[in-house]
């Protein structure tokens, strides 16, 4: 699989962690960076089984219920992959990289990296958290004068959308 | 003798209808290529673009309160306001095309060929207007203010000239009036956008209500752009406009030098601090893209379709505030903020995985305003009038 092919898929499993659609994360001009920063923390074989994980659940699930359900008990639920797809959802809302638990760390190798941090100024201004609640990043991206007298205008157009896949054999 | 070319009233609100089309016409070129620059990279890149941009819509600020001032409204929403880019420019003989597209290094020669300063013009048809070109392309300007008054045959040597026979013509109509004891500046003062509505945008904006205001007006505009009128006089110091300030074409010109100019300096030999300008840290959009370039793309065609949407309701603000709503200026400033994000993201996303182009905003207007009447465009805004 190339790079590409992996970033596809790292995309596609960040969309139904976050519940935002590929133009959504796109759109944030982050998923370089977020790709590499994980892959650089957990290593590329961790990213490769969560994403291989990812697309066996997807390909076998019916419908939406079961997908959900295989996500939870197989990632989320997971000792050494719940914490990196935790850890995912809140580096695209945030854009901050969050240290892996201690006890992970402990089992499964420790990175020199793997500290809190913003992967880079660009992702605070960028975290979908603020897309979320339409609201600004503070001291980033103008809201222009005034606007916090506006109602927040919340629409879920960008919203991940479960599909279900052609399994193959 | 050469031949005036505003030579009635309406000849001279048709020209300043012109002007106001022909600068916001320049902001979805600079907007697209502003955005296409990865965020924290090219900071210098950047702010000269944003700088210029800015004070393109000062000009159309300027321009409108020309025409407020003579008793007209500008009108942002009529038909063919939006160009179809790409669309042509004049440059002296020449022409040369402006599309919306990423920040290249042609993208930045096109910038240097629309703000570039004005040569005197060596030989003119003794039957030509003031400041006018016979063209053999004439057809290909679709801009108003390139040709006169509609004419057929003859188009604007160059932008500089374009403005020169607005001033020239403010002159010979203000001076008729006043023989009888007249004026042409019968606009209400209501109508002005002053600085209580219109701040950090590209300098001051000068309320018109006489010929000499309307002239400092419409001199700012040309200055700005391109710097002082005749660069042969003086070549040092021919950068920096009246102010002070580096023009357009000497802005765009230091990034091609990786340097900034100085007081003192010749324009070919910036001395000021170096920087570095890498085009490889820019998103590379299709040039000139269309909705149609999106079918295959559901989630994109419908960002594309609503931008347009957002930038039509945006220039319907505009309009509104052009004609004594200049309150909606200070919410505007909030819509603006939320175009650039519309904007941004239709621009880093590819337009298929296997394609190596970006998606951005297509400006097409007049069809987003009929999917709009068809009820299949994003949702509507509501704006509120701010006391």
């Amino acid at each position: 699989m190339n790079t590409q092919q992996n970033q596809q898929q790292f995309i596609e499993l960040s969309g139904a962690l976050t519940d935002f659609n590929a133009f959504a994360l796109h759109g944030t001009g982050q998923v370089e960076n977020y790709y590499k920063t994980l892959n650089e923390i957990v290593g590329a074989d961790t990213v490769e089984q969560l994403c291989s994980v990812f697309q066996t659940v997807y390909e076998c699930a019916c419908d939406e219920q079961m997908f959900l359900t295989g996500i939870r008990q197989q990632i989320m639920g997971d000792v050494k992959l719940g914490p990196v797809a935790r850890n995912i959802i809140k580096l695209w809302y945030t854009g901050t990289w969050y240290q892996l638990p201690r006890t992970w760390r402990e089992v499964y190798g420790k990175s020199a990296q793997d500290k809190t941090f913003f992967v880079s100024s660009a992702s605070y201004t960028e975290g979908l958290l603020w897309q979320a609640i339409d609201a600004n990043p503070s001291g980033a991206k103008g809201p222009g004068y005034g606007s916090w007298s506006e109602p927040p205008r919340i629409h879920f157009d960008n919203s991940w959308q479960f599909v279900k896949q052609q399994s193959v054999q | 003798m050469n031949e005036r070319i505003i030579n009635t009233i309406d000849d001279l609100y048709q020209m300043l209808d012109a002007a106001i089309q022909l600068e916001h016409a320049t902001i979805p070129p600079y907007l697209t290529a502003l955005y296409s620059i990865h965020p924290e990279t090219n900071l210098e890149a950047t702010a000269v673009i944003r700088a210029v941009l800015v004070e393109e819509m000062l000009h159309m600020t300027l321009s409108a309160n020309v025409l407020n001032a003579l008793g007209r409204h500008p009108n942002l929403l009529s038909e063919g306001f939006m160009p179809s880019f790409p669309t042509y420019l004049p440059d002296g003989e020449k022409d040369f095309q402006v599309s919306i597209a990423a920040f290249t290094p042609e993208t930045l020669e096109t910038f240097l060929n629309i703000e570039r300063p004005s040569k005197p013009q060596e030989s003119t048809s003794s039957t030509c207007l003031n400041g006018c070109i016979t063209r053999a392309n004439h057809a290909r300007f679709h801009l108003d203010a390139i040709k006169p008054l509609k004419s057929p045959t003859y188009s604007f040597y160059s932008i500089g000239d374009f403005y020169d026979a607005i001033i020239e013509g403010i002159k010979f109509l203000e001076t008729q009036a006043r023989e009888c004891g007249e004026t042409i500046f019968i606009g209400d003062l209501k109508y002005q956008v002053s600085n209580r509505y219109y701040y950090s945008g590209g300098g001051e904006v000068i309320e018109v209500t006489d010929e000499k205001s309307a002239i400092t007006a419409l001199k700012l505009i040309k200055e700005q752009g391109e710097g002082k009128p005749y660069p042969d006089e003086d070549t040092k110091n021919q950068e920096f406009d009246s102010e002070g300030e580096l023009s357009h074409y000497y802005r765009f010109k230091q990034l091609q030098f990786g340097r900034y100019y100085r007081h003192g300096d010749t324009p070919d030999n910036p001395t000021g601090a170096q920087f570095e300008v890498d085009f490889r840290k820019v998103y590379p959009i299709k040039a000139n893209p269309k909705l149609s370039d999106f079918t295959e793309n559901p989630t994109l065609l419908k960002a594309a379709k609503d931008f347009n949407h957002h930038y039509h309701e945006f220039l319907g603000i505009i309009n509104a505030a052009f004609s004594g709503h200049q309150n909606l200026l200070l919410g505007a400033v909030c819509d603006m903020f939320r175009l650039k994000e519309y904007a941004s993201q239709l621009i880093r996303n590819p337009i298929s995985i296997e394609s190596n182009a970006h998606a951005g905003p297509t400006f097409e207007i007049e069809a987003s305003s009929r999917d709009s009447l068809n009820g299949t465009a994003g949702r509507t805004c509501v704006h509120k009038e701010r006391a």
